[in-house]
């Protein structure tokens, strides 16, 4: 499998726009070599020898997701949802587990959205590291993939930066 | 190996196959913005009021639902706002909903103090309609002021014969019951003109209005249950008062006063009535008519004259659970989809396709069938 072909992943949304590279968060992830459910190793930081490159899935570049939002993707047939939040990327299952709303569209602006208060539709919460859903605000927890309130959970996978590229691994 | 690789449609946020059927929305709020909405008030002396002190809608200071929202206040907008018929039509595109019937989403109105103003924003409403989405082709329920019976015909005089006025818009609250002698005439009208009755709850529903209210504190308690509560009272006044006897032709329909309680009422109806029926005979219209029981036994003016809106719709995630609480509940008589578009209790109708609770007859009955039973010129 090549993992950087364009054709294994689908952008949800029309060409992106912006920059981002810090990947500090998320390499400080896992530190120990331990076997994936794939059968790569949970090693998430690039720069490790151990890291597994073809485990993971090229979904875009840095800066195609820009800072404060995020892009919705096909992986291998399942829909994940991919934000940046200030240069730090967190990937997470595209469906809210209330009624199934994408993720990825959160944050969208709201149809007159200057005749309302927020602008837009959920979106994402750096400081919580958090993402709330576009129709009813489920805020879900982009590392852990738990809604506090309800203590759902929904997927939520390993994702690096590795040069330009934002790396998945499903 | 080759990645199973599947293109997402951008806009699309409901499963495919809801873009295959037709889907009417009956509970679809537009929001002018209050400038907009006043330049139609056509009382200079209402509108010197509405325009200086209190503005047309003012809230009063007690619960309020943004409590229970992280975004507060937002949650009246969490979509968006619709203005007019174009923003309509781009909120509807994302959710499959083909058809959606909007109504001027200015719920507080019914909880204002003075009948001359508010009556002078229902009449500017409706205006607003006229022109905004009647003229554009938008299915409208045409708002229908409560408060005095007397307006209200003459409201439904003046606007109801527009071509694409398609149902009455109007609140249930803990006031006065919709059984109340008081709105025959309206029934009147509204069997006249062939309008459904659309019931929305009522922001004078909230709980400074009601003996238990203040202690009431959470969105739960006060949105999930105090409406459908004032459902169920209404309903079961209308029907033992006989206003479906005088007028069999009504169809009444509640939003967002839930629906699961359906069994309930069906059941207990019934056993109430058929077991001490004796004190039919003192209801009014019954001393007028003569009559000493109701023709029909409750539950089928339930199934016949009443319909529900199904948001937020909450169905149980076990497919079989969910399946006996439809056929329990009459969905296929009684239930219409709903969106409550732009509101925190959004429902796109993806229920609809996500559970095998569902069979073709009942999912078309609840999308578009039982709405198309029911508006005018369907």
């Amino acid at each position: 499998m090549n993992s950087d072909s364009p054709s294994d992943i689908t952008c949800d949304h029309g060409p992106c726009t912006g920059a981002a590279s810090d990947v500090e968060a998320a390499s400080d992830v896992e530190t120990e070599t331990e076997t994936a459910a794939d059968g790569g190793t949970t090693i998430t930081d690039p720069d490790d020898e151990a890291f597994d490159r073809e485990a993971f899935t090229k979904v875009a570049t840095v800066d195609e997701i820009p800072a404060g939002e995020g892009e919705g993707y096909t992986v291998k047939g399942i829909e994940i949802a991919v934000f940046n939040l200030d240069g730090d990327f967190y990937a997470i299952s595209n469906r809210c587990a209330h009624q199934r709303a994408p993720l990825h569209k959160a944050g969208d602006r709201k149809i007159n959205a200057e005749d309302t208060w927020t602008e837009k539709r959920g979106g994402v919460n750096v400081e919580d590291c958090t993402v709330s859903c576009p129709w009813h605000l489920w805020e879900w927890d982009l590392e852990t993939g738990v809604h506090e309130a309800s203590g759902k959970r929904i997927g939520s996978f390993d994702c690096v930066v590795d040069g330009e590229d934002v790396l998945v691994r499903i | 190996m080759a990645s199973s690789v599947k293109r997402l449609d951008a806009d699309a946020e409901v499963p495919d196959q809801a873009f295959e059927d037709h889907i009417i929305d009956m509970d679809f709020h537009v929001n002018p913005v209050e400038d907009e909405l006043l330049a139609y008030v056509e009382d200079d002396r209402a509108l010197d009021k509405l325009t200086t002190e209190f503005g047309a809608t003012p809230v009063v200071g007690k619960w309020d639902a943004a409590y229970g929202i992280k975004e507060g206040q937002e949650g009246l907008f969490t979509q968006g706002r619709a203005k007019y018929a174009a923003d309509v039509r781009e909120a509807c595109k994302n959710i499959a909903v083909d058809d959606p019937i909007v109504n001027p989403g200015i719920n507080n109105l019914n909880l204002q103090h003075h009948p001359v103003l508010k009556n002078a924003v229902a009449q500017a409403a409706n205006d607003y309609m006229l022109d905004n989405f009647v003229d554009e082709g938008v299915s409208t329920s045409m708002m229908v002021p409560k408060w005095d019976p007397d307006y209200a015909v003459e409201e439904i005089e003046r606007v109801a014969a527009e071509d694409g006025i398609v149902a009455a818009y109007s609140w249930f609250d803990p006031k006065v019951p919709w059984g109340n002698e008081q709105f025959d005439p309206v029934f009147e009208a509204l069997v006249e003109h062939d309008l459904p009755l659309l019931l929305h709850g009522s922001l004078a529903y909230w709980p400074q209005h009601s003996y238990i209210g203040d202690d009431m504190l959470t969105w739960t308690e006060v949105l999930g249950f105090d409406w459908p509560l004032h459902t169920m009272v209404n309903i079961v006044n209308m029907i033992m008062r006989g206003v479906f006897d005088k007028y069999p032709e009504l169809d009444v329909v509640f939003q967002e006063g839930g629906h699961w309680w359906v069994p309930f009422l069906r059941y207990r109806m019934d056993e109430f009535y058929e077991m001490h029926p004796d004190d039919v005979k003192i209801t009014p219209r019954k001393m007028d008519s003569g009559e000493e029981y109701l023709q029909r036994a409750p539950s089928e003016y339930l199934r016949d004259n009443i319909y529900v809106c199904t948001q937020p719709f909450a169905l149980p995630r076990n497919a079989g659970h969910a399946s006996d609480l439809l056929k329990l509940s009459m969905a296929e008589d009684m239930f219409i989809y709903s969106s409550d578009w732009p509101h925190q209790t959004l429902d796109p109708p993806t229920w609809f396709y996500t559970s095998n609770a569902f069979d073709d007859d009942t999912r078309e009955a609840v999308l578009h069938e039982n709405a198309e039973e029911i508006l005018r010129g369907y």
